[in-house]
């Protein structure tokens, strides 16, 4: 689905956010609502002549297992952007939202930057959404910021051939850094979760020796499996095998479980998206290891929709989840945002994503009034240095970048772990490692 | 591969082979003869027609029973005694039903995640005296019995498993010649094979097969795969939901080249850890046969003590027992 347009949030159609955090909305009612947004984002935009009218563009998937966290990204774009819809100086502000699961994305992101008022962009949430609209927004030197995308290549040109990634089209020679991003990558994760996994129980670790890993075969989860195996050897754990699956292979899967009840390991690392993540933890438990403790790391953790991932709530018992980022309860100003998101939003919950990304919007809009105060013409080039070089404060933390994108300080994980209903509940924080050198 | 048990604790209950001979001998004719299935009639039969409508794209795993229920199963052999199991005629099964349905709400109340469905394990097929049963050296059933058995399982609302034995018939043959019409036809009839009974077709495999018991019998993965891919095809063509084999093991010895068995999505296979004895060495089994070579799903299967039988578990487990098995078995099948 392509939908570009610029809109003032006021004449948007309304949506409804999840009435319970536990409980994932209908895919139905999810693609009707955001079919019905996307729709509204066509009404009342207003025309690049209008230069004081600034837009953002929001860039999130509008379908898929995990659209309830998705939504819950969009929602806080909104929030922020109908929080700062005067900027001063006459200026004002709006959102575009683009579909991150849009075929031609590329295209779409480049579509809506042919408008000149766009000054900034938050997302795309996921990895290869990011490879798919990273070259137009870097070309057009637009600055972005990504809560959630983990892939290390993105940032890290070290890393790019190992992820497939090439680099200079996500990064132009003679551009300047314009991608950011809020979270851990999988490097990062993968050693947090290691880490986790050789940690005692009374740290709300594993205690596990001995460790068998799984991956989807994508660039992220086999970036992630790698910096896992990589810790728990340097940890003197033992890896007791290794498979790995690709999402929709049904024999795949049952191999990996084969393989992983006949190494009988203190716990399986899966290492990959969400929904092979609830593919693995369903085969298991279905097989008959529904006691195998799984751990994870990324979006899966605390996923309300994870119930309905699994196929059936106890189904997805005996896991633990690391979240890159913060609990919204541990986050400084999460009190402050949980409030103004759920009086937004018809009393719905953010998640720990939409706090990431209100703070992205934020931190952009933050640099376009700064620009604005100071008496200066906003442009899109002085709101990436602003953002590049700043600090900001903001409902998860202090925000500020290294100089290839990612955070400058070492990453937080939330941990997560479900119950023997299958429902999540937040443990405890633990502080990542900065990325390698 | 070492088996963790001692093998002269543990013995295949024998078949009690002169009785059976006996029985098969007067209610069973035209062993190994193609048999096509009376045509179904009536609301009971009805039941258990597959749908052959086409609505693409058909999804086999809709309405399977496995990996979304856990299978609990009563043994019988056709025409054989009480110690064959309870489902060695339809008088026992309908005295042991009420049994049966409490057993079944054990499981279903140790694991909510698994639904029960209760099930026959049917041996149609069972090894014979080559003497008597010069062909193949294992007997059929015929059609009126299987229907008899087709229609309870209706009633009851049961999976039907046919169990062979085969003795030198080959897996193919026997399938096609004796179950196909079934397989096809209702959406809750499954496949079992017993592989310590079945023996190459071949003058040794012969010899071995009229040895019985002197020799074990054993089968190759090939025909396990074989079984596989025809029960994948069966859904498939005739739009039935994923079926189940069930393949007994009993010793190492008896499947040969097992990690060549091969995986279908569009069936379940169970690998049933077979044999009565004590605890532990059962549980031994379980765990080389099951835990350390796990194809797909876990089978169990239990011994009930019969009077004038000593060939029984000892002590008998509970259910509880045997969900503590790991990975827990999907099927659990009670002789």
């Amino acid at each position: 689905m392509k939908a570009v347009a610029s809109v003032t949030h006021t004449s948007r159609a309304p949506r409804r956010a999840p009435a319970s955090p536990r409980h994932r909305l209908a895919p139905a009612l999810i693609a009707l609502l955001l079919v019905g947004w996307l729709a509204g984002c066509k009404l009342g935009a207003p025309t690049s002549s209008d230069s004081k009218a600034l837009s953002l563009l929001a860039i999130f998937p509008a379908s898929g297992e995990q659209s309830a966290i998705y939504v819950s990204m969009a929602n806080a774009v909104d929030l922020a952007v109908k929080q700062n819809t005067s900027l001063g100086g006459g200026y004002t502000l709006s959102a575009t939202h683009l579909d991150e699961t849009d075929a031609a994305l590329g295209a779409s992101v480049a579509q809506a930057l042919a408008n000149p008022q766009v000054m900034g962009a938050i997302g795309p949430a996921t990895s290869p959404g990011a490879e798919a609209a990273l070259p137009a927004l870097a070309q057009a030197g637009v600055v972005t910021i990504s809560p959630t995308a983990m892939l290390p290549g993105l940032t890290q040109a070290s890393q790019a051939s190992a992820n497939g990634v090439t680099f200079s089209q996500l990064h132009p020679k003679g551009k300047p850094i314009s991608f950011f991003r809020q979270t851990a990558d999988d490097s990062q994760a993968g050693v947090a979760a290691a880490d986790l996994a050789l940690a005692s129980t009374s740290a709300h670790g594993f205690g596990a020796h001995a460790v068998f890993v799984v991956d989807d075969g994508t660039p992220s989860g086999k970036a992630q499996a790698a910096a896992f195996e990589r810790e728990l050897k340097a940890a003197k754990g033992t890896l007791t095998g290794s498979a790995s699956f690709t999402l929709g292979d049904a024999v795949g899967v049952q191999t990996a479980v084969s393989a992983i009840v006949d190494a009988n390991p203190d716990c399986v690392f899966f290492a990959g998206d969400a929904a092979a993540a609830a593919r693995l933890r369903a085969t298991l438990s279905q097989s008959g290891a529904l006691a195998e403790p799984l751990l994870l790391a990324g979006s899966a953790a605390g996923d309300p929709g994870w119930g309905a991932a699994v196929g059936g709530a106890l189904l997805g018992a005996n896991t633990t989840g690391l979240l890159p980022g913060q609990n919204v309860t541990s986050m400084p100003g999460g009190k402050t945002f949980a409030a103004a998101y759920a009086a937004a939003f018809s009393g719905a919950q953010p998640t720990p994503q939409s706090a990431l990304a209100y703070d992205a919007a934020i931190d952009e809009i933050s640099a376009l009034k700064a620009l604005i105060a100071a008496g200066k013409t906003p442009t899109r080039a002085g709101a990436l240095q602003a953002v590049a070089t700043g600090t900001y404060s903001g409902v998860t933390g202090k925000i500020a970048f290294d100089a290839t994108g990612d955070l400058a300080s070492a990453p937080l994980f939330a941990v997560y772990a479900t119950n023997a209903k299958g429902v999540w509940s937040y443990q405890t924080s633990v502080t990542g490692k900065l990325a390698a050198a | 591969m070492t088996a963790i048990r001692a093998p002269e604790a543990r013995r295949s209950r024998p078949l009690a082979l002169a009785f059976t001979a006996l029985c098969v001998v007067v209610m069973l004719a035209g062993c190994g003869q193609a048999s096509a299935p009376p045509p179904a009639s009536g609301n009971a039969a009805s039941l258990g027609i597959a749908n052959v409508s086409a609505t693409p794209p058909f999804d086999p795993s809709v309405g399977a029973p496995l990996p979304n229920d856990r299978i609990i199963a009563v043994y019988g052999i056709v025409g054989g005694g009480q110690y064959n199991g309870p489902a060695s005629n339809l008088d026992m099964l309908a005295a042991y039903m009420p049994q049966f349905q409490q057993l079944g709400q054990q499981y279903a109340a140790l694991d909510p995640t698994h639904p029960v469905q209760l099930a026959l394990d049917l041996v149609i097929n069972v090894i014979q005296p080559c003497a008597q049963f010069s062909k193949w050296c294992a007997s059929g059933t015929d059609d009126a019995t299987i229907m008899a058995y087709i229609q309870f399982c209706q009633q009851h609302h049961l999976l039907l498993f046919f169990d062979m034995q085969l003795g030198v018939e080959p897996v193919a043959t026997a399938v096609v010649e004796q179950v196909q019409p079934y397989l096809q036809k209702y959406s809750f009839t499954e496949l079992a094979l017993d592989t310590e009974f079945h023996f190459p077709n071949t003058p040794a495999g012969y010899a071995e097969a009229a040895g019985y018991p002197c020799c074990l019998g054993w089968m190759d993965a090939s025909e396990i795969n074989w079984a596989i891919n025809y029960l994948a095809q069966t859904s498939l063509k005739f739009h039935l939901p994923r079926k189940v084999l069930v393949v007994h093991q009993w010793d190492p010895s008896v499947i040969r080249h097992k990690s060549a068995i091969k995986l279908s999505p569009d069936v379940s296979v169970v690998l049933q850890s077979d044999g009565w004895g004590g605890a532990g060495n059962k549980i031994g089994d379980y765990q080389v046969f099951v835990q350390q070579n796990l194809i797909e799903y876990g089978g169990y299967k239990l011994f009930y003590p019969y009077a004038g039988d000593n060939q029984f578990d000892s002590p008998f487990q509970s259910p509880q027992d045997v969900m503590s098995l790991f990975p827990q078995p999907l099927f659990v099948s009670y002789q």
